[in-house]
């Protein structure tokens, strides 16, 4: 026989499940969050005070202003005496700046630029001796120089890296270095076998691409090579 | 906790935002010497006077990397005594490199730029966008790089003997300026570190991460300190923000040795 059913309404009975285990479930989250979040504070007040310890340290670890012990017009008059030094040796008149990350040179007279000209500077490529001797590094040479030598339709003496570089070995006769017509109508040294020199890959002009020297495009050589006269101050950054 | 909370919040803020208050007070004197420096261009030749674009980018590149005019610098404050001595300070050891014949570079953290001279003439003239520094007081006067450091050195390309040169491999035997990193640092002589990072472009995400990273170095310079403190050494941090161009093209034209002058603020 079946067990008899209540008669009690539906409002009256129990909620189903066990209603005091939930409860404390509940508590112990909070209280989870409540002691994840104190640790939190702890946490960032800890690291708060870290950093500011470090604040403070370097603060007081900055140093007085430095105590200036001339006078006005002694510290001018040291002032204009560097300023003068400065000015001395500041280039005049006609002189040449190469600017070799965006492969310019510039033909100044004092502050006006006479001429801008798109070139090409060096590669900045290695290239290794064979014998592991040594390493050709191929950079256009930075800082001040000077136009030493003018010459005409210029032949290249190739160096030692240049067969190296196509794979060749070096030959003994100086004849069989001389190469014409590469080096373009006319060559500018600037010293250490570096020359401000014309080419064949006027393609590649505005990009690095040479062993060191300056390629320069036929018509602003020949505007340079009438124009600059011998000694004329040459600066490459 | 609520309690806790409270107290700490505004400590935190007020302990976080501490490095951040430089970077506000050089921002309120950035305008002086921008809008001098719009006021008075220097002479640039007609290809910087044109806009331009840089590797697909629209940033106006404010590198003026063109030749500037000769310049031994302003004239010297009248009346400010400590002006007045970093001035004399600057030329007295920029006087001493320019009797050489080699380029050479000027911090000056109180113009806001960076100058690579020779002949005390600006070569490559760099506006710093950002300045922030950490350790003992700077003073004026020489010092020279060590070293350039950076997550990704740009690598010089080794030629391969015999190999033919083409056109589509080009870049990948040459070394430019565009292969130059943004984000790097420089070590200079006496333990200062420069850390150099590219300009955030504008808009609220880019600028809130360049906020972000400015405290983070902030953090980070006075996690720093306490420890070099307990390993009783010392270490001196500036923070340099300039424009993805002009940081490549200052990377590219400083050298290991090369040797310069700090001007500090």
């Amino acid at each position: 026989m079946p067990p008899e059913r209540s008669a009690a309404p539906a409002a009256d009975r129990p909620l189903p499940g066990p209603a005091p285990a939930r409860g404390a479930a509940l508590r112990a989250a909070v209280l989870g969050l409540r002691i994840l979040l104190l640790a939190a504070a702890v946490g960032a007040l800890a690291f708060a005070g870290l950093v500011g310890a470090g604040v403070w340290i370097a603060r007081s670890a900055a140093g007085p202003l430095p105590a200036v012990v001339e006078d006005a017009a002694t510290l001018r008059e040291q002032g204009l005496a560097a300023r003068r030094k400065i000015e001395k040796v500041m280039p005049h008149g006609q002189f040449i700046v190469v600017d070799t990350a965006k492969n310019r040179l510039y033909l100044r007279d004092g502050d006006r630029v006479v001429r801008e000209v798109v070139v090409s500077c060096g590669s900045g490529a290695v290239l290794p001796d064979p014998s592991g001797k040594k390493t050709w590094v191929f950079d256009t040479p930075r800082g001040e120089r000077m136009v030493k030598s003018k010459a005409k339709h210029p032949t290249w003496i190739k160096p030692d890296w240049a067969f190296y570089e196509e794979g060749e070995t070096p030959p003994k006769k100086y004849e069989d270095r001389v190469e014409e017509g590469v080096l373009g109508d006319y060559a500018l040294g600037i010293g250490d076998g570096f020359f401000l020199h014309g080419t064949l890959y006027t393609r590649l002009l505005g990009r690095n691409v040479t062993h060191g020297c300056v390629r320069i495009g036929d018509a602003d050589l020949e505007y340079l090579y009438k124009n600059v006269p011998l000694g004329t101050k040459v600066y490459i950054f | 906790v609520r309690r806790a909370l409270a107290l700490l919040l505004p400590l935190s803020c007020a302990l976080w935002l501490a490095p951040a208050a430089e970077l506000r007070a050089q921002q309120a004197a950035k305008s002086a010497p921008r809008a001098a420096r719009e006021a008075a261009p220097a002479q640039k030749p007609a290809h910087e006077a044109a806009p331009r674009r840089a590797h697909g980018s629209d940033t106006a590149p404010r590198a003026a990397a063109a030749p500037a005019a000769p310049s031994a610098g302003e004239a010297p404050p009248s009346g400010d005594l400590p002006a007045l001595w970093r001035d004399s300070r600057r030329l007295e050891a920029e006087a001493e490199l320019a009797q050489k014949p080699k380029s050479y570079f000027v911090l000056d953290l109180a113009a806001r730029r960076v100058a690579v001279k020779a002949r005390g003439m600006d070569l490559l003239r760099i506006p710093v966008e950002e300045t922030g520094y950490w350790g003992r007081r700077l003073t004026p006067g020489p010092t020279a790089l060590v070293a350039k450091e950076s997550l990704k050195q740009p690598a010089r390309p080794q030629i391969r003997p015999g190999e033919e040169k083409k056109d589509e491999t080009l870049d990948e035997q040459i070394l430019e300026v565009k292969d130059m990193p943004t984000a790097y640092h420089l070590r200079l002589e006496d333990g200062l570190d420069v850390q150099v990072l590219p300009a955030a472009e504008p808009g609220f995400w880019p600028q809130l991460r360049r906020r972000l990273r400015f405290w983070r170095w902030g953090v980070e310079r006075a996690l720093a300190t306490l420890r070099e403190r307990r390993e009783h050494r010392e270490t001196r941090s500036l923070y340099l923000v300039l424009q993805p161009e002009a940081a490549r093209a200052l990377y590219w034209s400083l050298y290991e040795g090369i040797e310069g002058v700090i001007v500090p603020r």
